[in-house]
């Protein structure tokens, strides 16, 4: 095989089938036109060295081959918007419905420490593996809309030719999100009743069953228990009261913006007044004493079999209740960052009403 | 400016115009390396590897029409400007005429 032979079959390869012959014979033809105008300029036979020369001069067999191709995407500049929107749209889903089935799972009473280690550990896994499974999924629907309807992008751009009228869609800086805030009275208030529809002291306690398994639960006024006590302190309600009342005042701020329709300044300070209050008080829960503190050997002195089991239990209440706080320090905080923002860019619009 | 961002520019320059010019300089069929001869005996260099795909692109775009031909002792693909590459071309050299016209004014 000569040079000329393997170069043309090194860019060959990187061609796709459909017209890959036709290219090879142009290129073939094109080195050896070149070839002979340098063998007649430099007034002797091709060899190899002159060969090399011309190969070197047309270039690397990759960048040749490249220079054939469109460039290639797994998904295109045309689809990738939109594989955005649903990815970002259907990954909350997934997040959501792996939290939901947690839920469901740690709902039975009498699971111990080790079901609930094992269902935490496997719901983790899960929600990883529902992800990745969820993002792959997506990009091979996407990847094979980009190559079996190519001109999908292009008729979408055609005929969904830009409106104007659509700036009147971009919501002016005070507008409310009413379903938002809305979202926040419903959950606020039901917070609230959740709280106070047992006695207040019995938010979540630790319990021995009667038929023996420790037990971790929001009321404890269970027949099947045998034996309970609350795993938060004195100290932790009285911190909770005063986010009760927080709460209260946040519910009344809600009732006045969606009667009034639309930011005002004063409400926006009055919302980051609000949310700077249960920032201070969830951190405030989350340094101070607020865990009953349970150990192994207190549970072993007060008689009970399997104490460690109970210990682990209570590891993985607090651990996640903790967890639960910080979530609500971040979305409280995040809603302070963004009425900052906007009180110091008040002219800038917002997307959506 | 680097000198890899100034050679960006120009690449970016070049690429419409060189269109124009090999579609110009198809009336009569020429083979390739013939065709990058007649460019650069009027002063427009151009290599290989940028001709030959453009030539594939606009044959595929119907502006040029090719057949391959042994002569000599070597089969050559030759190209030619398609009825809709010509009927397009005079378009084309309006254009352009426009374009260096704005140009040469804003360039003053």
């Amino acid at each position: 095989m000569s040079l000329i032979d393997t170069y043309v079959s090194e860019v060959g390869r990187r061609l796709h089938q459909k017209g890959r012959a036709d290219i090879e014979a142009e290129i073939r033809s094109a080195l050896q036109d070149l070839l002979d105008e340098r063998s007649r300029a430099a007034g002797k036979p091709v060899d190899d060295e002159l060969t090399l020369a011309v190969l070197k001069e047309y270039g690397d067999p990759e960048k040749v081959a490249a220079c054939y191709q469109a460039e290639r995407y797994l998904i295109g500049p045309r689809l990738y918007p939109t594989f955005e929107k649903v990815v970002f749209a259907v990954l909350p889903i997934t997040v959501i419905l792996a939290l939901v089935s947690l839920c469901f799972s740690l709902s039975g009473l009498g699971v111990t420490a080790d079901q609930v280690l094992k269902v935490v550990i496997a719901t983790i896994g899960n929600l990883i593996f529902s992800v990745i499974v969820t993002i792959g999924s997506i990009t091979f629907i996407f990847a094979i809309l980009e190559r079996t309807v190519p001109e999908l992008g292009t008729k979408t751009a055609k005929t969904q030719e830009w409106d104007p009228h659509s700036l009147l869609r971009i919501a002016p800086p005070d507008s409310l999100r009413t379903g938002g805030l809305v979202a926040e009275l419903v959950f606020t208030i039901l917070a609230l009743l959740v709280f106070n529809s047992v006695p207040f002291r019995n938010i979540m306690n630790l319990g021995y069953q009667t038929n023996g398994g420790w037990w971790i639960g929001f009321i404890s006024n269970n027949a099947a228990i045998a034996w309970s006590q609350s795993l938060l302190t004195p100290a932790f309600f009285r911190v909770f009261l005063t986010l009760e009342f927080v709460w209260g005042l946040n519910i009344l701020l809600v009732i006045i913006l969606l009667s009034l329709g639309r930011w005002h300044t004063w409400a926006r300070w009055a919302t980051i007044g609000v949310k700077a209050l249960e920032v201070g008080l969830a951190i405030a829960i989350l340094a101070g004493p607020t865990f009953v503190r349970v150990t192994t050997a207190s549970l072993k002195a007060a008689g009970f079999p399997d104490p460690a089991t109970g210990t682990a239990m209570v590891k993985v209440f607090t651990r996640s209740f903790q967890g639960g706080v910080g979530v609500a320090i971040f979305f409280a905080s995040l809603e302070i960052v963004r009425q900052l923002i906007r009180l110091w860019r008040p002219h800038v619009p917002a997307r959506g009403a | 400016m680097t000198n890899e961002s100034f050679e960006n520019v120009i690449l970016e320059l070049r690429r419409g115009v060189i269109v124009l010019a090999v579609l110009s300089q198809l009336e009569q069929e020429q083979y390739g390396y013939s065709l990058i001869n007649a460019l650069k005996a009027k002063g427009l260099d151009i290599d290989q590897g940028t001709l030959y795909p453009l030539l594939r692109r606009l044959e595929s775009q119907g502006l040029l029409q090719s057949n391959w031909r042994v002569e000599t002792d070597r089969p050559r693909r030759y190209y030619r400007i398609s009825d809709e590459g010509t009927a397009l071309l005079p378009r084309l050299k309006a254009e352009w005429t426009g374009i260096v016209s704005v140009m040469n004014k804003l360039l003053k």
